[in-house]
């Protein structure tokens, strides 16, 4: 430590040697610091976000003491106490019946009393058409309810119970009410990514009027239970920052709210969970995206390494000559050692700095929340500060051990060498990327080999374990591959050397001979372009194949551009009326036939007119292993013959050809067996899969025509439990999708559409988080390239400036001698493009084609994974190349440009 | 063969705020043939003159004629034809290009004009033949003493069959045996090849072969020009 002052001093003084030195871990350091510090600074938008779904941040159930209570005392007093912003009250009507003057029924809906001015989160955020004054005699549904009765507003709706009475006689007691408000909650079903869940159809009463409305409907509880939602000020008494203090203010406001509503009424604290479980979220985001920034730590250790590694060759003779004062190799590789532990911290500060710039373009995607970056909100943590300064002293011993090693033991007569041995050979051993490369190749043998076998002691040596090394073997095969292919030998680079001869001409011999000379710096250069394009290629076409495998899998879900549900079963119009739609060119009906078994447990079964359904679906080649489509709906329009998946035939040992006894039990009015239907059909044919029938990995289903199922779907017209088909929809050839939606909507709240699930998809605001990170670091990675190139370059062209002079004093022109340093940059940037574009492509399509394959006995999916190669990898690669070629110019251009005079009196000559 | 005359050149260097006058309005004439000397004390001004003459500098103003050219009206490319074609260029320490080889090394003013590989062998084998080292010519600097590397680099200057060779300090590295041998070997090329030699030297040898010395004080020639 005695030599600490003189480290700190060697590095202060030379400004551009420590610079380039520590270049590779201050931009390792600066994507990290930037990472954590958006994740900070994005907390409270995240924890906004997470508690956006949540019923109140305090919630409770109270049984009031009987009918007559005044629920606005309650209201009053909860709402004064310290940090209480706003309290919903609300009630659930034990009625659940609604019909409209047209006869629609609706069952299953809620009605809730509720107090209009403090809304509860069910309908909170709902956009309200008319007013929610709610005087006696009016209602408010949701849209869907609203679509469901197929009511607007100031129409008639009743609400009914039916009660059987002492003789056990079934009374309808019904109260009209006038719909005075619409309430449309933005979610039909399912709901979108956040937790904003769908509550089912509701109908909404003024709190007031409960007790009347029940006596009417002859629904009277006696007592009943008050649900209540309690907001708190979350500004003041939340605080991401501060989870303790956050912990006291609610726990403070609870105990008030509890002194309120008395003992007995159990109280939730909805945000205190999600507070405590915080903390852990932002770490857990921490460590995510620590390791999805491998690659960018990676190529800035080896950049470091490079830069480290030039600034010892250019102290070389300095660093001998401390030896020959008696200095031991210890003393001088810890001398080195400290001066890196120096520059760590010069990086961690600079990376910092910079860090916080380049947060403001990584807030928007290393939270799925969306947030505004405002300067204001920067927040930088300890934890941060101490986690970047760690990191960056760590890398730079990391990068600077093994270089001191080299240098403190080079022979002091190797100094006056222009090269030192250790640099005109690649010192390098295959050994351990041998292993990576093999251990990845016979990761992939296995798990390849034992997909579709069944489970067993073999298959779960060779292919369980395998399987959780599936995630790692990417990285493994890049790394191992690219580092062999750029290290294994120098003769690679003088191969590609030839490929600068049309363009440099007479100095081309030169540019072979320097890359000859000095292989391992050109391999350092190389495999950090080689690893860069490598990730960045495999990343995008991963994603993009992933891409296409989702939006196939949601068209297989759904089954054709669009899928609807009838709302009204008792409907007959409903199919000629969609048909009608301006943008819609075929309806399907798909019927799922229920309470059918077969002898083979337990297939779903689907009936449709096979001319119909095979123009609207437009089935895919893949679904049919034999035959196709045109055979498969030839063997449908055979009346008693059907299809079935391939879980069916293989999990019930079917042939071609097998009769299939097929049972359906008949129910009467009130829901109890009758007597069973039978019905045999002869398989016909085997299908992957059909889409929009269910979708699942392991679905078992017997697909038939309406003619052939004909006396099961008469039975199921007359069931008690009425169910209603889908009808698939195939869209015009240029028709708005949103504008068919909208008019269909007019008919059912039931729509589904491709397109529009493809696009939420492509929107799920994690998955954009997450590619929108991958980008960016990509992005930075082609920074690292670049500034790699051009830092090699920048310290070549300094250590030759005076063969450089003495080139351009024989006879060369500036130019001339300035496309030696190209040629060079050239040859480096082109081995390093062959191997990382190769390596890349190899390593993506071998992953795709794996991607979905689970351990033994996982049943591959019915859509096919497809290897996609998309526009951006294509990109990066042009980008990347064009960047690290303009850094060779810009570098070079200092030679074109050179004193040839001033060069060869400083330097000597 | 070049006749050289210089008239009032003068050369001024600025270094930021500061400037440094190298020449002062240099007046000199050489013959044809001539082994001239150029001796002074260190920062007189000789390897600047030396790097105005090799058309690696140019002069803030005055003129400089090389038989009958003056290097101060020829633009870039005329300039570098001129380092090509017309001098060799001999420095203190060598520059050579350490991953060539001796031959190589030869060969690159050659190839820098275009000469065909028949006349590129010839030629190099030639000259190196001629500075006695044609038993070295596959080596590379690294394995070469300081007095081959020099005689190697004059074997380069000599590449392209300049009329005129200029030295900066050709012997300072140099023990005295070894220095000794190159100026030898500049008197063979001046005698025998009719070479002009201008040499920038401290070495008091070099005054017994000269034709002619110059005297530089304060960037300007003591002794009378001719």
């Amino acid at each position: 430590m005695g030599l600490l002052p003189f480290a700190a001093s060697d590095v202060l003084r030379n400004r551009r040697r420590t610079f380039s030195a520590i270049l590779g871990v201050f931009l390792a350091v600066t994507f990290v610091a930037g990472t954590f510090i958006a994740i900070d600074s994005s907390a409270r938008a995240t924890l906004d976000a997470s508690l956006a779904g949540i019923q109140g941040d305090f919630s409770f159930y109270l049984n009031t003491p009987n009918e007559t209570f005044d629920y606005t005392i309650l209201r009053s007093a909860i709402n004064e106490s310290a940090g209480v912003i706003d309290v919903s009250l609300s009630r659930y009507l034990p009625v659940y019946s609604l019909r409209s003057a047209d006869a629609d029924l609706l069952r299953g809906a809620s009605v809730l009393a509720i107090d209009p001015g403090h809304l509860p989160s069910s309908i909170r955020d709902a956009e309200v058409a008319g007013s929610l004054d709610l005087p006696l005699g009016s209602i408010g549904l949701t849209k869907d309810a609203a679509l469901a009765l197929g009511v607007g507003l100031g129409e008639s709706v009743q609400v009914y119970n039916d009660y059987y009475n002492e003789t056990n006689v079934l009374v309808t007691y019904p109260m009209n009410f006038t719909v005075a408000a619409i309430l449309d909650t933005g979610s039909t079903y399912p709901g979108g990514f956040f937790p904003y869940p769908y509550f089912g159809y509701i109908a909404v009463v003024h709190l007031r009027d409960a007790s009347e409305i029940l006596r009417t409907l002859n629904a009277t509880e006696g007592f009943y239970q008050l649900y209540g939602e309690v907001w708190v000020d979350r500004a003041h008494y939340v605080n991401p920052y501060d989870v303790p203090a956050t912990e006291r203010n609610l726990a403070r406001i609870q105990r008030r709210i509890e002194a309120i509503v008395g003992p007995g009424t159990f109280l939730s604290n909805n945000l205190l969970g999600r507070i405590e479980g915080f903390q852990s979220q932002i770490a857990g985001q921490r460590i995510q995206y620590l390791v999805l920034s491998t690659p960018v730590l990676l190529l800035g250790v080896y950049l470091g390494a490079v830069g480290v590694d030039l600034s010892h060759a250019e102290r070389r003779r300095e660093l001998a000559v401390l030896r020959t004062r008696g200095a031991t190799k210890g003393q001088v590789i810890g001398f080195l050692l400290l001066e890196a532990v120096v520059g760590g911290v010069i990086a961690a500060v600079l990376g910092l700095l910079a860090g916080v710039g380049l947060s403001r373009l990584l807030l928007g995607v290393v939270s799925p929340y969306p947030t505004n970056p405002a300067y204001e909100a920067f927040i930088l943590t300890v934890d941060t500060v101490i986690a970047v300064a760690l990191l960056s002293i760590v890398l730079m011993a990391t990068v600077t051990y093994r270089s001191a090693k080299r240098t403190a033991t080079l022979p002091i007569i190797e100094t006056l060498r222009y090269y030192a041995k250790g640099e005109t050979r690649i010192q390098y051993s295959p050994k351990l990327d041998i292993a990576l490369v093999t251990i990845g190749i016979a990761d992939y043998a296995f798990v390849w080999f034992s997909r579709g076998q069944a489970f067993s002691l073999l298959t779960f040596i060779i292919g369980v374990i395998p399987f959780l090394l599936l995630p790692f073997v990417p990285l493994m095969l890049i790394v191992g591959t690219t580092r062999l292919l750029t290290r294994m030998t120098g003769r690679v680079y003088d191969w590609f050397a030839r490929v600068t001869r049309p363009f440099t001409k007479e100095l081309h011999y030169v540019i072979r001979r320097n890359l000859q000379r000095n292989p391992r710096r050109s391999s350092n250069v190389a495999i950090i372009i080689a690893l860069g394009l490598a990730f960045g290629i495999f990343t995008f076409t991963v994603v993009a194949s992933q891409q296409g495998f989702e939006e196939r899998q949601i068209r297989a879900r759904i089954g054709a551009d669009m899928a609807v549900d009838s709302a009204n079963p008792d409907d007959t119009t409903f199919a000629t009326n969609l048909s009608a739609v301006s943008g819609i060119a075929g309806v399907a009906a798909l019927v799922t036939l229920t309470n059918v078994q077969s002898s083979f447990c337990c297939p779903n079964t689907y009936a449709f007119e096979p001319d119909s359904y095979f123009a609207v679906a437009q089935p895919e080649w893949w679904y049919f292993p034999d035959g196709g489509a045109e055979a498969a709906h030839a063997i449908l329009e055979a009346p008693g013959q059907v299809l079935v998946s391939e879980a069916f035939y293989d999990g019930a040992f079917l042939e071609v050809g097998d009769v299939l006894r097929l049972t359906r039990s008949i129910y009467n009015d009130t829901g109890y067996y009758v007597e069973s239907l039978n019905l045999n059909v002869t398989v016909g044919g085997v299908v992957r899969y059909l889409p929009g029938a269910g979708y699942g990995y392991t679905e078992s289903a017997i697909y038939g025509s309406t003619q052939t199922f004909q006396s099961f779907l008469a039975a199921q017209q007359s069931d008690y439990y009425i169910t209603t088909p889908r009808y698939l929809i195939d869209l015009a050839p240029g028709a708005d999708w949103r504008a068919v939606k909208e008019a269909v909507l007019d008919l059912t709240p039931s729509v589904v559409v491709t397109q529009e699930e493809i696009e939420r998809y492509a929107e799920n605001p994690f998955a954009r988080a997450l590619q929108g990170f991958v980008s960016m670091e990509i992005a930075f990675i082609v920074v690292i390239l670049t500034v790699g190139l051009g830092l090699v370059l920048y310290a070549a062209s300094l250590e030759r400036d005076v063969e450089f002079a003495g080139m351009i004093a024989r006879g060369a022109s500036g130019w001339q001698t300035a496309t030696v340093l190209v040629g060079e940059a050239f040859v480096i940037m082109l081995v390093g493009l062959v191997v990382g574009a190769g390596v890349g492509l190899a390593t993506a399509y071998v992953a795709t084609q794996l991607f979905l394959v689970g351990p033994p006995g996982f049943p591959e999916p019915p859509v096919p994974f497809f290897f996609v190669f998309p526009g951006e990898a294509a990109l990066l690669v042009l980008l990347g190349c064009g960047a690290m070629m303009l850094a060779a110019l810009l570098v070079s251009a200092r030679i074109a440009r050179m004193n040839v005079a001033q060069v060869l009196k400083l330097r000597g000559g | 063969m070049p006749s050289i005359v210089t008239k009032d050149v003068i050369k001024v260097y600025r270094a930021g705020k500061s400037e440094v006058i190298a020449l002062r309005g240099l007046d000199m004439e050489t013959a044809d043939g001539d082994l001239v000397a150029v001796r002074g004390p260190s920062g007189c001004g000789k390897t600047t003159l030396l790097n105005m003459l090799g058309g690696i500098d140019r002069p803030t103003a005055g003129r400089i004629e090389i038989d009958g050219s003056n290097l101060v009206d020829l633009n870039d490319s005329d300039l570098v034809r001129y380092r090509r074609d017309r001098v060799g260029f001999i420095f203190q320490f060598f520059n050579l290009v350490p991953t060539l080889t001796a031959e190589e090394n030869v060969e690159l003013p050659m190839r820098l004009a275009r000469k065909a590989l028949a006349h590129r062998k010839k030629r190099s084998r030639e000259l190196l033949d001629l500075v006695g080292l044609s038993k070295r010519a596959t080596h590379r600097p690294d394995e070469l003493s300081g007095g081959e590397q020099q005689r190697v680099a004059i074997a380069v200057a000599l590449s392209n069959d300049p009329p005129l060779l200029l030295a900066d300090e050709p012997t300072g590295e140099l023990d005295t045996k070894t220095g000794q041998e190159v100026l030898d070997l500049f008197q063979h090329l001046n005698q025998d090849f009719g070479k002009t030699v201008v040499v920038v030297t401290h070495d008091q040898r070099v005054a017994s072969i000269a034709h002619r010395i110059l005297e530089i004080r304060d960037g300007k020639i003591l002794t009378p020009p001719s």
